[in-house]
Parts: structure tokens; C-alpha cells; sequence
């Protein structure tokens, strides 16, 4: 960090090797939308290059990657209104149309999808915890919520992934 | 830990203990290991992950990281700070490429690798062009000194007011014909003696 605060260009690059595919990948699961996930994987790897000498050498590289990853997601959602609704209520359990059943082609594109209908704090909590692989305290870290709140969100949203998943791929998940 | 409590854990971060809190893990596994029934949640939870593992990564596109340090390197690099104490004028209304070519927007280290080799040049320069100026002979010098001095070494070691020959003794020579003065009274030599010396 100290490289890229003086403006080494290897050591950005380094990092850009390093870290890109997974802010890529959280963004991407966050906002459901490629495209929109590597314009905020750009930004984000703009703003360290241009604040590193902000470096507090107490965080992560990692979890401020997330941080900064999440607070430009939350941005758009914000803008696209997705936002104002997350979390007042656990929305009904949508049952998938016959329009998407024939376009899922596959069980994974049945995890994405019902990832992406999950409210977005729980799909951050489990984007960060499961597939990220954030321990517990970085992850709440990352969210600016407490570690018994991060535990909520996450209960609360892979109980909502399996009730929706149990209904598009009953065969793989058996009930409890 | 109770089952309760691993049933939390569970149903919140899966059952990889690699995912559960770092605290709770050893107590977490001494239970699976004794309860059936908490393996029989464990179970039900390891359903759930192996579904999520399958969701697609959207892989970033192979051009991304180029695009992104192009970026970086020609236009957010302007905001990258000056690595140097001195403050100089801002040049941010320039493009960055422009900026290297103003010479106080340069790094200092190049002004000092720039000055040492073009020092280390002009010295050998001086050292090869200079002649020192011949040196005139010590011994001429010398003698014309001692030519225009004007003050005889016996003088310095005379007592002033001394008269030489009143001083002088005459031992073994009262004779006034072979040049040799008169002997003075005793009680003029006695106070001549303390007028010299006194």
C-alpha cells in the first residue's frame, strides 16, 4: 500500500491481479448485473489508487476492497430503488413463472436467481460470508452492523434461499 | 454449546467450520461429535451450501484489469500526491503526461542524479586545466631582506643608556700608552656598577 500510495504501478497492478475477480464476483452477486458489477470493481480500484495515502494500516486490504465494493453497490441500489424496500418485510415466496423456469437452464442460474430476489442486505451478508469467505467479524465489519445483526441477515436470508429453493428444485433439497 | 446454539450457528453460516466463529468452533465440533442429532442439522445445512456453491461467479471480463489501470495511470493519476515535502503549483489542470514534462513537477531524485555526474565532470575540468604559479627562489628573497633591515641584532642586546666603554672592564691593562684607559677612582667604578645595572 505504501507502493501504491507513491504511486508505484506495479504494486497497483499486483493488487489489481490479487483481488479484481473476487470485487468482481461480490459486486456481481450484489447487484445482478455484470456490467454494473465491473464499473463498481473500476471504481472502487480508482479510489484506492487515488486514496492510498489514506491507508489506515490497521484494516485489511480485503475488507476495504468489500467496503468500498459495497458502499458504491448500496449507491445504485439506492438509485434503482431496491434499497428503500430491503428488509421491512420477508416479501412473499415467489414461485417461479413457467417463463422462468424455461429459461433457467440450469441449477446453478436457480441459485442466482434466488440469490438476486433475496433483499440486499442478506444477499450481502451471504455474498460476503459464503462466497467471499469473510470471517465473521470482517464481514459485519464491512457492513457497519454488529456480529449478532450480520447473524440475523444471514439466518433469516439462507432460511428464505432454501424455502425458494426447495419450490424450483425440490429433488436437491430435502425437508427438514 | 448447546444444540440450540450450534442450530444457530448452522442455519446462519453453513456448515463449514471454516465459517463459524472462530470461539465457537471447538465447542461446536465436540458436540457434532457426540449428538446425532445435531449431525442430522449439520446434514441439512451441508444441502443448502452445496446448492450455493453452484450459483455461477461472473468471471470479469479478460480486459478489465487493463482498462481499469489505463484509467488509473492517465486520468486518476492526477490525484495521486507529489511524493515530496516541497510544495509546488498545481498542474492539475494539465493532462498527466504533460505535467512529467514541467520540470518542477518532477521528482526530486532526478534533479540529484542529473547534478552529480556534470559535478563530478566540471571538477576533473578545473583539475586538468589548472597551473599553479611558479614559486621565486627562497635564497634571493632572503638576502634582499636582510639588505634593508635596519636594526642589528647587537643593538636589541645592549641595556639602554649604557656606555660601552665605561662598561667594558679593563682587567690586566692600566697601561694608557698601549691604548688601555686610565683606571677609574674605586668609588666611581662602585657607582658606575649600580648606575648600569640598577
Amino acid at each position: 500500500m505504501l507502493g501504491i500510495a507513491a504511486g508505484d504501478r506495479e504494486a497497483f497492478r499486483l493488487v489489481l491481479e490479487r483481488h479484481l475477480r473476487r470485487i468482481v464476483a461480490f459486486a456481481s452477486r450484489t447487484l445482478g448485473d455484470r456490467t454494473a458489477a465491473e464499473d463498481v470493481a473500476q471504481d472502487t480500484f480508482l479510489r484506492l489508487w487515488t486514496h492510498a495515502s489514506r491507508w489506515q494500516p490497521s484494516a485489511r486490504l480485503g475488507t476495504w476492497l468489500h467496503r468500498v465494493a459495497l458502499n458504491l453497490c448500496l449507491d445504485r441500489l439506492r438509485r434503482t430503488g431496491e434499497l428503500a424496500l430491503d428488509d421491512l418485510a420477508e416479501p412473499p415466496d415467489p414461485t417461479p413463472s413457467p417463463l422462468a423456469r424455461l429459461q433457467a437452464r440450469d441449477i446453478g442460474q436457480h441459485v442466482g436467481a434466488a440469490l438476486a430476489q433475496l433483499p440486499a442486505q442478506q444477499r450481502v451478508a451471504i455474498t460476503l460470508c459464503h462466497y467471499q469467505e469473510l470471517r465473521n467479524t470482517e464481514a459485519a465489519d464491512v457492513m457497519g452492523v454488529t456480529v449478532a445483526a450480520l447473524e440475523s441477515l444471514l439466518a433469516r436470508g439462507r432460511r428464505t434461499l432454501r424455502l425458494r429453493l426447495r419450490a424450483s428444485l425440490p429433488d436437491l433439497l430435502e425437508m427438514e | 454449546m448447546t444444540i440450540e446454539r450450534l442450530r444457530e450457528v448452522l442455519d446462519a453460516y453453513g456448515a463449514n467450520p471454516d465459517r463459524w466463529p472462530r470461539e465457537e468452533r471447538a465447542a461446536a465440533q465436540a458436540l457434532l461429535a457426540e449428538s446425532a442429532e445435531a449431525r442430522r442439522s449439520r446434514d441439512a445445512s451441508l444441502q443448502l451450501d452445496a446448492i450455493l456453491d453452484l450459483a455461477p461467479a461472473n468471471e470479469s471480463s479478460p480486459a478489465l484489469l487493463e482498462r481499469i489501470a489505463a484509467a488509473a495511470f492517465q486520468g486518476a493519476a492526477t490525484e495521486t500526491p507529489v511524493p515530496s515535502r516541497f510544495s509546488r503549483p498545481s498542474l492539475r489542470v494539465l493532462p498527466a503526461r504533460a505535467r512529467e514534462n514541467v520540470p518542477w513537477h518532477r521528482p526530486a531524485w532526478r534533479y540529484v542524479g542529473a547534478a552529480l555526474p556534470l559535478a563530478a565532470a566540471a571538477g576533473l575540468v578545473l583539475w586538468l586545466l589548472y597551473r599553479p604559479a611558479p614559486i621565486a627562489p627562497t635564497a634571493s628573497l632572503a638576502v634582499a631582506e636582510i639588505g634593508v633591515y635596519d636594526a642589528p641584532t647587537d643593538a636589541l642586546l645592549t641595556a639602554p643608556g649604557v656606555d660601552d666603554l665605561d662598561t667594558v672592564p679593563s682587567f690586566g691593562c692600566t697601561d694608557s700608552g698601549l691604548g688601555c684607559l686610565d683606571p677609574l677612582p674605586a668609588n666611581r667604578q662602585s657607582a658606575l656598577h649600580w648606575e648600569t645595572y640598577v
